[in-house]
């Protein structure tokens, strides 16, 4: 009967309520508006707009010159190359991950998992660190052969290029189909092989068929990050090789050509916009009902000289890739190397570029000391921070609640849109949209954490959601039954369960804020840069200490953007997170 | 009828196959003639499905041979010894149609398509799922995927054919129907087999000889009547039901041996003195002989099961004893007194 009767009242509470929850909407939804529609519909208009080559200026000289087409072409090209090469490596390493058990097996999980959350200028000083013409493998050359000038041009060359970017992406591979492919029954390709199968047919007919939607999404993953890429390309591409990314950037920055950077972007986001709705729909189709199994099912120890010499190769050859970039930069962080060593023959190892951090050797006007960089980074994270879990968690709030409404559905992927747009558009829409009136915030210390905002907003969204939804009413009220008091029930179910998701996205927006660049590079003001701003800057200039410092910055960015790292898989429940 | 040569069939000798920290298969050996049914029983994690996957090639053995026809399988792939295995769920391929599933095996062996479907007609009919050919995986209900895995597993004429479980998640009716059905099948069609099972009544339904396991060791290996008749051990005796197991010690008696026990003592078939596992069977008993042997106990439950009174006597010393009545020896309720009489030449077995 009591059952019954609030069964009977539920409706008109249901009905009663939801125009007032939506509230929760508008600030999410006015941020979105101000900072991610304006801005786009500004960067839109422009591209529109009469320039000096007439209507729609920016798009005649993007179809007429064969520069722009041409660097159409290379971003496609490059992103197309790298993906097949992380492939290449990812697979492999998927299948030891997936199907074997062996010692050492979860450090090697964690150790593979740092390169994708470090900011691309470390990842760009790292290569420097192992390829550049300072390098490791450069000066340890020319101290072995008494050369004049390094060897080996890795740097400023596509090879760098597609060494960055398979060296970041292997772990989308690792993850996403090693994680299915974990959980993919054994038999069915045991079956096969009693069939008539040899090991390679019965993988080809049986366990790639049942693979590929998992191979399909997490390459459409790793072209969308080879084909946004920016800082990489930017320090390792040299002034010659360009992507659209970097196009925008020097067609905003150096040449102010602004219809045509507006003409870049649209068509950037154009394809952008595509890949992502490919991936959502892909990943959609992933979810198909296949008899999935336990890894303590699938996984089986390593026994037998075979299956002991694949493991060991694929976990060595990971291990080198993924690891043998950091353990350079932060080597290189610490060691004296290069013509300079030579004449002054002082000591390899040297902690100056460290020291030098706070000094401003040249007396330069403007020049900023790095730790003024890096209180700057930290004060921009911090911001982000609480900007991003202020918006993120009233909008996670509604998408877990009612999740099945129509409402839901329209906002769900809007949110998500600016996840789908590269960082340097973002940065060009606020150049564009937000130096004058009615939004002038040219001046204002906001527009960086703004912009910071606005590129972890989607992931924070993604890590609260599902925690939020895995609170189950019943639990609420359960407790409101034993006479806890709506404010109680928030304090003692909602916000213990949810601390950990709230600490993970919390971690997520600082760790993006303290690495991000594309937007960065064109918001930040020149006399307040971030510190992967100033490694690019270091980076570009000549100079040993100048070289070294931009090692020793790296490193320290390293260790707190990988340190977030782990504490997020530390803190992750399992099974929750939607990546 | 010829004998077939010594040599002919499958032979397994002395397998051995250890992982981490236990031996799955610890000494087996064994003979399957062309044309016979061997069934592996046994509880779970006895070693049956790893001798099947050692037999089929998918594990590879730690020492011991195994031989087809006389000869050495080791080194042989597992795609090239002419083995099917139907696995214990069935293991369909969710990205193929039935059909497709079927063929899998016909197409690996480089048949041409006329023959394949051909091939896949004739055993879904065989199978009766007859129009089911281009039916997806996960439409079909599980007795309908027993079946399409086995016609798959027949598809390629496997000289031998191994069954693992293939019984196992169906309800109770469906089995039922099957086990009457499939050892039918496989001797129309002449087909040595392996049949892995767990449960007696479908070993005993399927195979002509049986192969009991336990830890990975051979209990027993014999016919079905001869299992049931004598079972070689404790653990058999107790897998197979027979629950009534009572320590005691072989004497001489006259010309003659007895078994004591804290029941009484027995005549019992014997050829030594010493510590013995008394089995009293409990198919053997009735409430009216007058003298012979029998027990004095209190009934403590009775359960009617249609032909016959299955009823739980407790003796004085505290034993509990499990024993079938026929129906029309009217059998008392619970808590009365009863004395049980043992048929003498069939009621007692010794047992290691």
């Amino acid at each position: 009967m009591t059952q019954s009767a609030a069964e009977d009242r539920a409706p008109t509470l249901r009905a009663r309520v939801p125009w007032r929850r939506h509230l929760l909407w508008l600030a999410p939804l006015i941020f979105l508006a101000l900072f991610y529609f304006y801005p786009m519909a500004s960067i839109l208009g422009l591209s529109l707009s009469r320039s000096p080559q007439g209507l729609l200026g920016g798009f005649v000289t993007f179809f007429t010159t064969g520069r722009e087409l041409g660097v159409l072409g290379f971003t496609l090209w490059q992103a197309g190359l790298s993906t097949l090469l992380t492939l290449a490596i990812g697979l492999p390493g998927a299948y030891i991950l997936a199907r074997y058990r062996f010692r050492g097996k979860d450090l090697l999980r964690a150790l593979t998992g740092i390169p994708f959350v470090l900011p691309t200028l470390v990842v760009a000083a790292a290569f420097n660190a192992l390829l550049g013409p300072s390098g490791w493998i450069n000066t340890g050359l020319m101290a072995a052969f008494h050369l004049p000038a390094p060897p080996l041009t890795v740097v400023h060359s596509l090879g760098a290029i597609l060494a960055a970017h398979v060296f970041y992406n292997t772990t989308i591979v690792l993850r996403m189909v090693g994680d299915f492919w974990s959980h993919l029954d054994p038999r069915l390709t045991d079956a096969a092989r009693v069939l008539g199968a040899s090991r390679w047919r019965a993988l080809r007919e049986v366990g790639l068929p049942l693979m590929l939607p998992a191979i399909a999404t997490a390459s459409l993953l790793v072209f969308l990050f080879d084909f946004t890429s920016f800082g990489v390309i930017l320090v390792l591409g040299g002034p010659r090789l360009a992507t659209l990314e970097v196009e925008i950037y020097n067609q905003t920055v150096n040449l102010f050509n602004l219809p045509l950077a507006a003409a870049l972007s649209i068509v950037q986001l154009a394809a952008t916009l595509t890949m992502t709705v490919a991936y959502t729909r892909l990943a959609a189709r992933v979810s198909r009902p296949l008899p999935l199994k336990a890894q303590r099912v699938t996984q089986r120890l390593v026994t037998g000289r075979r299956s002991r010499l694949v493991v060991g190769i694929v976990a060595g050859l990971l291990l080198l890739v993924l690891t043998s970039p950091l353990a350079a930069l932060a080597a290189r962080s610490l060691a004296r190397l290069g013509p300079q060593r030579q004449a002054a023959s002082g000591p390899l190892f040297t902690l100056d570029y460290y020291l030098h951090l706070n000094q401003n050797p040249q007396g330069s006007l403007f020049y900023v000391p790095p730790t003024e960089a890096i209180w700057n980074s930290l004060t921009y994270a911090g911001a982000t921070v609480v900007l991003a879990l202020a918006l993120g968690l009233p909008a996670a709030w509604r998408l877990a609640y009612d999740s099945g409404s129509r409402l839901n559905q329209w906002l769900d992927p809007l949110l998500m849109l600016p996840l789908g747009t590269s960082a340097v558009t973002l940065g060009f829409g606020f150049i564009v949209a937000l130096d004058r009136p009615p939004l002038d915030l040219r001046a204002s210390p906001w527009m960086v954490p703004i912009g910071h905002t606005l590129v972890a907003f989607p992931f924070v969204v993604r890590s609260l959601t599902p925690a939020l939804r895995s609170i189950q009413p019943r639990l609420r009220q359960a407790a409101a039954v034993l006479g806890a008091s709506p404010r109680q029930v928030l304090r003692h179910i909602d916000l213990p369960l949810v601390g950990r998701a709230v600490l993970v996205a919390a971690a997520f927006a600082f760790s993006i804020s303290l690495g991000e660049f594309g937007a960065t590079s064109l918001i930040a003001r020149p006399e307040h840069p971030t510190v992967p701003i100033l490694i690019y800057r270091f980076l570009s200039r000549p100079g040993t200490l100048n070289f070294g410092q931009a090692m020793a910055l790296s490193t320290l960015l390293m260790l707190v953007t990988g340190g977030g790292m782990l504490a997020i898989e530390h803190l992750r429940i399992a099974d929750v997170g939607e990546f | 009828m010829t004998d077939p040569q010594p040599s002919a069939g499958l032979r397994a000798v002395d397998l051995h196959k250890a992982f981490a920290d236990t031996r799955a298969v610890d000494g087996v050996s064994f003979d399957v003639q062309p044309g016979g049914i061997l069934a592996l029983l046994g509880p779970s994690g006895c070693g049956k499905s790893t001798t099947l996957h050692l037999i089929a090639g998918l594990e590879t053995l730690d020492s011991g041979s195994l031989l087809w026809n006389g000869q050495d399988l080791s080194g042989v792939a597992p795609h090239t010894r002419g083995f099917g295995l139907m696995f214990q769920d069935f293991a369909l391929f969710p990205h193929m149609n039935v059909t497709q599933n079927i063929a899998f095996g016909m197409r690996m062996l480089g048949q041409p398509d006329d023959n394949i479907r051909q091939r896949v007609e004739a055993m879904l009919d065989l199978v009766g799922l007859t129009g089911f050919g281009a039916r997806a995986v996960d439409e079909l209900s599980g007795g309908e995927r027993q079946r399409v895995a086995l016609a798959r597993s027949l598809a390629p004429r496997p000289r031998l054919l191994m069954l693992d479980e293939p019984l196992g998640d169906l309800d109770r009716a469906l089995k039922e129907g099957l086990m009457l059905e499939l050892p039918d099948l496989l001797d129309e069609l002449e087909q040595t087999a392996i049949y892995v099972t767990h449960d007696q009544e479908e070993a005993f339904a399927v195979a002509d000889r049986v192969l009991v396991l336990n830890r990975g060791r051979v209990e027993q290996l014999d016919t079905p009547e001869a299992l049931f008749r004598r079972p070689a051990s404790p653990f058999v005796a107790r897998f197979l039901g027979l629950d009534n197991l009572i320590p005691g010690r072989v004497l001489r008696e006259g010309s003659g041996w007895a078994a004591e026990t804290e029941l009484g003592r027995f005549p019992v078939q014997a050829e030594a003195e010493g510590q013995i596992t008394l089995l009293i069977r409990p198919d053997a008993a009735t409430l009216d002989g007058e003298d012979g042997p029998s027990v004095l106990g209190g009934v403590v439950e009775r359960s009617f099961r249609g032909s016959q009174i299955r009823a739980v006597i407790e003796t004085t010393s505290g034993q509990r004893l499990t024993f079938v009545f026929s129906f029309w020896e009217g059998f008392p309720e619970v808590g009365a007194q009863v004395r049980v009489a043992l048929d003498p030449s069939r009621a007692f077995q010794v047992l290691p």
